[in-house]
């Protein structure tokens, strides 16, 4: 929960040397009956170890800056003052372009590695027409062609099973009835580290959105640099089935899941069906000082009369004790 | 000094009834927040609820919910009257109120398996200074627990994370307090069409950890709630300083610009503000904070001595002064000079007493009554072995401890606002556990054609249970947080279809009566035009309402949302703005968006109870999102908060699962903030547009 909520505190209190995350921000502790029957039928593993890492800032290098800034035609001597409120007014390590009242508006924050770009008119207005969107295809052209305007390698991106960037997509229609015309599209590249995907573009990744005429509508950047702080072994199947039972892990919350807790004391058998691993990164609202890895456990709840497959989340760098 | 009357160990043990068996108040008293603490002997695993009346002279008595759902600490509860800001219209602190009189009912035990809650990041017999953030945490074998925290039995406000709380020290007194966490646990969170069974609790309460605070500036106090200079209050700051010092105070805009500085020197701070600027400049309504910065300084000639003595005279019980008239000392300072170790501070109106069936006033029983406020042992020990002449310290003093700053408020229940940002209403329906059947709405036609299908039947169907109390809760205290005032809450058999419709339909339309709505509830959509009169033949989405089990159904087509008022709504239900059933709405000029709403948030899909969303979307219309962005547009915020919300890996939409939100209203509108926001400017019905973005996956 703090990820999404962390109004007050700017660092979230996970401690520059804490190895595992809290349960709680993982979802919902899951206590199964102490009798409950668990398996495992993955067919993957964890690998043996997986690094901690630590946020440090990220001196965005001229060429980036520049690259960025070039989107709304800013020069370095028009820096501003942040905007409103914000979350921490006027902090000194931002560096920002563009007035409230402007259209385009442009923030840096090396300490977590943020970059944010704003066009308020590079999308059609709601009294106008778009034109001129890219379809999905040059969209995703378009966006991986300007990663390297910030620097960042496709390597570092999380891939699907062929292999490519994982995408996901999103658009925006706009209309007055029926089906709407496409005002915007966006593209979200999620960040990997040591093969390790973090959880999504939003806490790890890139996400561009593009308006008429390809025109670049919103970016946000969050890629922290990162210094390995430690190596953990991570859990082995028996150890992970242990957590399961033993109440150390977090039911992801979610309808589905809500109906499996109501049922628990009649749990009768776990079947782990596949395991992922994660990072837990920063967002935009949220900025951890440490980068800490968690595990996606995807199981099939046995019930008398009815099965669920939910998914829980396990702080799998701190293996319980057999 | 044994003679004065301590405001409080009288009145409580009078003015508190126990309304339960067995229920035994053990004693009452009133701390240094000038609020009652109420200590009564408890039954372990039971929960509590505080009524509160504001006169016991009738046979009737109008007994009022102050506090529920609290639970006992064991075998003794105790818990601080500080007012409660979460019901509508909000009950004040006891210091802004006359009399208040006290029931303590138990209203059940728990039902489900207690958490496990502690204060993790706080230990006992630690010195608190300034803002510290407060960690709890909770375990629980339920679905989820949430969890409160609690200094001397006042609640504080709710963390934003569930985790940490913000507590701003300065804001009490020095000396010791009492911290405990306080967790609730629920079998389950939401209702499903398959599992209707009813929500099940458990509670408990964390082991006290006895802290103290040390400042040396506290008590910053603000006399408003909420702060309303067009109706003539100011803003009364005040606070106290470890030492006489020199003191300014800064009030800060939301851009943490200056807007006004006060100075002045003192062993207190007390400064009413009008609201203006330095100059007398007109600021805007908003948000404002107010920073205090005191240093040591070289106090004036002491006031002398009147007797030499330091026993107190008796008093008497003729003396009927006020407070600047009165004989013993009315402030740090006097205390000082007169050689005590208290001051002594007018008390709020005393209840009246009964006795043999007879009233009679307070003072005509025990006499005139003061606060006695001991002087904070920081402060004694600063003055301590040092002759009267010597005090204060002014040249030896290290700067850590003569000097200090503090800013607020952050304490319940003041708000940092400066007049009206807007104001806000919610109405949810939760459903019942277990679910109710519901027949399909009428279709406006006779038999044998009279009832809808609603999503492709028209078989009745059960209401699952929802959570949207919870996010109700949720946006509500955000919006509060962020500086707007809110104008009702209501919720299940406090709502009903005819609140919401509009005047020509015979409702009252009630979320035309504050600027910003909120409606939570089912939604569904028609596979069938209805041909009842709002509807004019369109396909339309339906909402239930549920009073006392009967269903009435609400069409979108009903409600004329927008007023001299209300500007944006928010109705979070599922598939309200589904695409088919909107076009028809459209094309029939019956959607609820009126000339006067700017905007409709809504959805086109599915939704689903991601309990932070709607606080998400109230933080970052308010506070913003990031830390350099400002605050977003209504309608990205509505889009935004879905995004982040559904993202987080603690929740976890249903495999297959397409989320889609609509934004629908006024061209002009589609950029509106909640403070910089454009008139719709046509009242052409074809203008309006919508937006609608897949938020998830």
């Amino acid at each position: 929960m703090r990820t999404l909520l962390s109004l007050a505190c700017v660092w979230p209190l996970v401690a520059a040397g804490a190895t595992e995350i809290p349960l709680e921000e993982l979802g919902r502790r899951f206590s199964p009956p102490t009798n409950v029957v668990v398996e495992w039928k993955a067919t993957g593993e964890l690998p043996a170890e997986v690094m901690v890492y630590g946020v440090v800032s990220r001196e965005f290098s001229p060429v980036v800056m520049s690259n960025v800034m070039a989107l709304g035609g800013w020069k370095t001597d028009q820096r501003t003052r942040v905007p409103g409120r914000g979350r921490v007014p006027q902090d000194k390590h931002i560096v920002h372009f563009g007035r409230e009242d402007e259209p385009k508006q442009l923030s840096f924050y090396p300490p977590a590695g943020l970059i944010q770009y704003r066009d308020s008119q590079a999308c059609a207005s709601p009294n106008g027409h778009a034109y001129a969107v890219p379809d999905e295809t040059e969209a995703l052209r378009l966006a991986r062609a300007f990663l390297k305007s910030l620097d960042i390698d496709e390597r570092d991106l999380a891939r699907d099973a062929n292999g490519q960037p994982r995408v996901v997509r999103a658009k925006i229609t706009q209309g007055r009835q029926g089906i709407g015309e496409v005002i915007s599209r966006t593209v979200n590249f999620t960040r990997e580290v040591d093969g390790i995907p973090f959880t999504g573009s939003n806490f790890g990744g890139v996400g561009i959105t593009f308006g008429n005429a390809g025109k670049i509508a919103n970016l946000e950047v969050v890629w922290p640099s990162l210094k390995a702080t430690k190596r953990l072994s991570t859990a082995s199947p028996a150890q992970l089935l242990a957590s399961v039972k033993r109440g150390r892990t977090a039911l992801r919350w979610g309808p589905g899941s809500d109906e499996l807790v109501g049922k628990i004391p009649t749990l009768q058998r776990i079947t782990v069906n596949e395991v992922k691993l994660y990072y837990l990164g920063s967002s935009m609202d949220d900025m951890r000082k440490t980068i800490l890895p968690f595990g996606t456990l995807e199981i099939t709840a046995h019930f008398p009369k009815t099965n669920y497959v939910v998914s829980l989340n396990s702080p799998v760098a701190t293996p319980a004790k057999e | 000094m044994k003679n004065l009357i301590k405001f409080g160990g009288l009145f409580a043990a009078l003015a508190i009834q126990a309304q339960s068996p067995n229920l035994v108040i053990l004693r009452s008293r009133v701390g240094d927040e000038r609020a009652p603490i109420i200590t009564w002997q408890s039954q372990p695993n039971a929960v509590y609820r505080i009524d509160y009346a504001d006169t016991l002279d009738s046979t009737n008595i109008p007994w009022r919910v102050l506090y529920e759902d609290y639970p006992s600490h064991g075998t003794n509860t105790f818990w601080m009257d500080s007012g409660n800001d979460s019901f509508e219209p909000e009950i004040p602190h006891p210091r802004r109120k006359t009399t208040r009189f006290y029931r303590i009912t138990q209203t059940g035990t728990n039902n489900a398996a207690a958490p496990f809650v502690q204060i993790t990041s706080v230990t006992n017999n630690v010195v608190l200074s300034g803002e510290v953030t407060v960690s709890v945490a909770a375990t629980t074998s339920l679905a989820y627990a949430s969890v409160k925290l609690y200094v001397d039995g006042q609640e504080l406000y709710p963390s934003d994370d569930g985790t940490n709380f913000i507590l701003n020290t300065p804001e009490w007194a020095n000396g010791p307090h009492v911290l405990f966490a306080t967790a609730k646990a629920a079998s389950k969170l939401e209702g499903n069409s398959s599992d209707n069974s009813p929500v099940t609790y458990g509670r408990a309460v964390s082991a006290y950890v006895s802290v103290t605070f040390d400042n040396y500036v506290s008590e910053l106090y603000f006399s408003e709630p909420f702060f309303e200079p067009s109706l003539g209050q100011t803003q009364h700051v005040s606070a106290v300083f470890a030492s006489y010092s020199t003191w300014m105070l800064q009030i800060l805009n939301e851009a943490s610009n200056v807007v006004r500085t006060a100075t002045n020197s003192g062993y207190t701070m007390e400064f009413d503000w009008d609201g203006t600027g330095d100059g007398g400049t007109n600021l805007p309504n908003g948000i404002y904070e107010y920073l205090v910065t005191a240093t040591q300084a070289t106090a004036p000639e002491p006031i002398p001595s009147p007797g030499g003595t330091n026993e107190p005279p008796v008093p008497d019980a003729s003396i009927q002064g006020t407070p600047d008239e009165a004989w013993y000392p009315i402030s740090p300072m006097d205390a000082v000079a007169l050689g005590w170790n208290s001051y002594f501070l007018p008390p709020p109106p005393m209840p009246p007493v009964r006795i043999d069936d007879n009233w009679y006033t307070w003072e005509s029983i025990f006499g005139p009554v003061v606060i006695e406020v001991p002087l904070s042992p920081a402060f004694l020990q600063k003055i301590s072995g040092q002759s009267l002449a010597e005090f204060p310290i002014t040249t030896s003093a290290t700067a850590a401890a003569g000097a200090g700053t503090a800013q607020g408020p952050k304490k319940p229940l003041t708000k940092p606002v400066k007049g009206s940002v807007g104001t806000f209403g919610i109405a949810y329906q939760e459903y019942a556990p277990g679910g109710t059947a519901v027949a399909v709405p009428s279709s406006g036609l006779a038999a044998p054609f009279h009832r809808m299908s609603i999503e492709g039947s028209k078989n009745p169907f059960s209401l699952p249970v929802l959570n949207t109390k919870l996010l109700a809760d949720n946006v509500g205290k955000a919006l509060k947080a962020g500086g707007w005032k809110p104008g009702f809450l209501l919720g299940n058999n406090s709502v009903r279809a005819v609140d919401l419709r509009k005047e020509s339909l015979g409702g009252s339309n009630i979320f035309n009566s504050v600027n910003l709505g909120v409606l939570l509830s089912h939604g569904f959509y028609g596979t069938d035009p209805d041909f009842t009169a709002p509807a004019q033949g369109t396909f339309q989405t339906y909402m239930p309402f549920l009073q006392n089990g009967v269903n009435d159904w609400l069409r979108l087509s009903e409600c004329s949302f927008g007023s001299a008022n209300l500007r944006w709504m928010a109705v979070f239900a599922c598939n309200a703005l589904r695409s088919q059933n909107y076009s028809s709405m459209y094309n029939g000029a019956v959607l609820p968006i009126n000339p006067d709403l700017h905007l409709l948030c809504s959805a086109s899909s599915t939704v689903y109870g991601a309990p932070e969303l709607l606080q998400l979307w109230a933080q970052y219309m308010t506070k913003g999102r990031t830390l350099f962005g400002g605050v977003e547009t209504v309608k990205d915020a509505w889009f935004l908060s879905a995004q982040d919300a559904y993202a987080n890996p603690r929740y976890s939409v249903p495999s297959g699962a397409v989320v889609t939100m609509r934004v629908s209203g006024w061209p002009n509108c589609m950029g509106d903030k909640l403070r910089l926001y454009s008139a719709p400017g046509t009242t052409d019905l074809s203008r309006i547009t919508y937006q609608d973005l897949q938020v998830y996956p």
